[in-house]
């Protein structure tokens, strides 16, 4: 068997780059921008038929006289002039690309089809694997190599993300990095005419980076490949997937019932259950999950705490709980007793535990979570309640000199607590997921958890529908045999 | 397959019910006890062989949604009401290409269904889900690529909104999940060894006592030989 060219592909010792200028008004341009400024230590060689240099980089008139043998072409270039850059390519020996032009399959036009029939002829002859046309590369955190038109600028993580819209590799990157979303690699498929989402699926569930794979998909091309393929992958690492009906059933006649009712989305759901594979019906949705899959540990059983300083938002949590089939038992005598001596008086020591309004950042972070968290019929637990310090430098600017905080001990407590509590998953083996209306923007220590590998979500009830999509995934973990794998 | 082969060559692109329970005895999936007779005459012995109380139906592979038509008389209890049901249902065809299928009459409250459609994407799919008049209005059902496993089969049982109509309710035992998931699986089967098959409807499954039957059969074939492509 082939292997699988993704591995050289999302790891290219050196890249030609055709289609940049010294204008950032070339479309191309950006994306050697980000090659080049991203942190991407290969070696990147631009080819321009009349500049001696790109972007600072010497610039090569053709592809053959490049100084060496490039593994990887990436191309930007007008659908008229792609088949001879490939040809040349293919000549020189380059059996790797990555082809952005557009206007192939995906029009539906009968030029369009020709256009991409005549690639696939051509990259055969050389024994070329690309990936597209029509799409917007690749990114691959570990290596610092992103060639889509926006910048990665959210530490990598442990997402791989396979992606048959381009936009949201992309035009979605600054929705990562502002909700603490760690990406390992992301792969814009396009077209799929050569390389297509199951080659992407075999590699990211082989990736060592990569815990939890994401796809967008609005179409399975090969269904009965993707089945075998991640029917493999998800006993050892989750799948979730957003599918977005693309091709419609069409007309049938209806003889039977069972011929009426095969809509093409019941038909998919059931091959992603067979599959192992998660289903998401939206981007936050997808991301949500994905992320509390990648940076947490699976819960045993559906047996959850809440912890919180504020009333309604634990109030909705319990709510959530229920409707996503998770339990909050209640706490026995013993441990209430314990809880009790240490939470103010109008507090409540059950499940929920509300220590309400509080500067203990100890309380809350460290000494409750390691009380929750050792309870045997407790498997994981819901925190809401972070205030970091920037609540209380906001009143110090309001007051002027009126009041006194100490507002440098009160940051040294946080930051101390907080480390106490990142660790008490790995200590318990247990998730912990946040909610919290501030961002990783607004509060340092929204921040210093989710660094810490603790999800902290915009609203109370994602949190919880989170941790559903873990005990979902421990479920189908265990029927299918599971595998698991110890990180950190 | 025989059956399949003669209704092909016969340019038939539908099944008999008594065909299609043919080829469901012969995977394994268990159908209501009968026997096909082709007049009157034959009427009262097969009844009688079978046990009261009986069902007839026209049987003819022209003929789909029986019910709908009147052509099932359901809860006959003696030879004299046998008489009367065949003469009421024959009055209300017309031709005489059809035989009429006497059956045990399947006692039972719980009624789901199982079925098979050949998608041009997918290839052979299986449907399980609730039956008899809820099968349109609801549209509870969940969907399986064949062939599946037990374990998918028995998935597809909690995944229905309906699922605890298997749980033991209502003085009812609780069905057999097991048969019904084998009943699932060879349906699957079915699909997956017989290309020329386009579809199958078992509606209803009717649980009795405890256990699955095939009440209804359909089986529609496909001129083009099961040609799967993008697969």
């Amino acid at each position: 068997m082939e292997a699988n060219p993704l591995y050289r592909l999302m790891n290219p010792r050196s890249i030609a780059f055709f289609g940049a200028s010294n204008s950032i008004m070339t479309i191309g341009t950006p994306f050697l921008l980000n090659i080049i400024k991203g942190g991407y230590r290969g070696k990147v060689f631009p080819v321009h038929p009349a500049e001696k240099t790109v972007l600072g980089l010497p610039a090569y008139r053709d592809v053959f006289s490049l100084p060496e043998l490039p593994d990887l072409a990436f191309l930007v270039v007008s659908r008229k002039t792609v088949l001879d850059v490939l040809e040349a390519c293919g000549k020189k020996g380059i059996r790797l690309a990555i082809i952005v032009t557009a206007g192939y399959g995906e029009t539906g036009s009968e030029e369009g089809m020709y256009s991409q029939a005549a690639l696939d002829e051509l990259t055969m002859k050389y024994g070329i694997r690309y990936l597209g046309p029509n799409c917007m590369g690749i990114i691959n955190t570990a290596i610092g190599l992103n060639t889509t038109w926006f910048p990665y600028t959210h530490a990598p993580g442990h997402i791989g993300f396979i992606s048959q819209s381009g936009s949201y590799v992309t035009q979605a990157l600054p929705y990562f990095a502002r909700t603490g979303t760690g990406l390992s690699k992301a792969v814009s498929i396009g077209n799929q005419a050569n390389i297509d989402m199951i080659d992407c699926l075999e590699y990211f569930g082989d990736d060592p980076d990569t815990r939890a794979v994401a796809i967008y998909a609005e179409e399975i091309k090969r269904p009965r490949a993707f089945l075998e393929k991640a029917k493999d992958i998800t006993p050892a690492k989750p799948v979730v997937v957003m599918y977005v009906g693309g091709t419609g059933a069409g007309a049938r006649a209806a003889a039977s019932h069972t011929s009426a009712m095969a809509g093409h989305d019941g038909i998919h759901a059931g091959m992603f259950r067979q599959a192992g594979v998660l289903r998401a019906m939206s981007f936050p949705d997808m991301f949500d999950a994905c992320l509390a899959l990648a940076e947490q540990p699976l819960p045993k059983g559906n047996r959850l705490s809440i912890l919180t300083n504020s009333g309604g938002p634990a109030i909705t949590m319990a709510d959530a709980c229920n409707r996503c089939g998770l339990e909050l038992p209640l706490f026995d005598l013993h441990t209430r007793e314990r809880i009790k001596k240490i939470i103010p008086p109008v507090a409540s020591p059950n499940n929920p535990v509300d220590v309400t309004l509080n500067y203990d950042p100890d309380l809350i972070f460290s000494k409750l979570p390691d009380i929750i968290m050792d309870l045997p019929y407790i498997d994981g637990m819901l925190l809401y309640g972070i205030f970091g310090p920037v609540h209380l430098r906001n009143k110090i600017n309001l007051a002027g000199d009126l009041v006194e905080i100490p507002i440098d001990m009160i940051s040294h407590a946080m930051e101390k607590a907080c480390t106490r509590l990142v660790s008490a998953c790995r200590r318990f083996k247990k998730p912990i997921l946040c909610a919290c209306f501030c961002g990783r923007e607004d509060d340092e220590t929204v921040k210093q958890i989710e660094d810490g590998g603790i999800p902290v979500y915009p609203t109370p009830e994602r949190a919880v529908k989170a941790m559903a999509v873990l005990y979902r995934y421990s479920v189908i973990k265990a029927r299918h045999g599971g595998i698991t794998y110890e990180y950190n | 397959m025989d059956i399949i082969k003669r209704a092909l060559q016969e340019g038939r692109t539908v099944l008999s019910e008594h065909e299609a329970k043919e080829i469901f005895r012969q995977y394994s999936v268990p159908v209501a006890r009968g026997e096909l007779v082709a007049d009157k005459d034959g009427l009262a012995a097969a009844a009688e062989k079978i046990g009261y109380p009986v069902v007839i139906k026209a049987c003819s592979c022209r003929i789909t949604h029986k019910t709908e038509k009147g052509l099932v008389v359901t809860g006959i209890r003696d030879e004299r009401e046998i008489i009367h049901a065949f003469e009421e249902l024959t009055s209300r065809i017309k031709g005489s290409d059809y035989g009429i299928l006497v059956e045990e009459m399947v006692d039972g409250k719980r009624e789901l269904m199982a079925g098979l459609v050949r998608d041009s994407h997918f290839g052979p799919c299986v449907m399980f889900g609730l039956g008899g008049i809820f099968t349109e209005v609801l549209k509870d059902v969940s969907f399986r690529l064949a062939p599946l496993g037990r374990e998918d089969a028995i998935e597809m049982m909690t995944e229905i909104n309906g699922h605890r109509i298997l749980d033991a309710i209502r003085g009812m035992p609780a069905a057999d999940r097991d048969k019904l998931a084998d009943l699932v699986v060879n349906i699957g089967r079915i699909g997956v060894e017989n290309k020329e098959i386009a579809e199958i409807d078992v509606n209803p499954v009717i649980i009795s006592g405890t256990d699955p039957v095939a009440v209804d059969a359909l089986i529609t074939l496909s001129a083009e030989t099961g040609q799967e492509k993008n697969i």
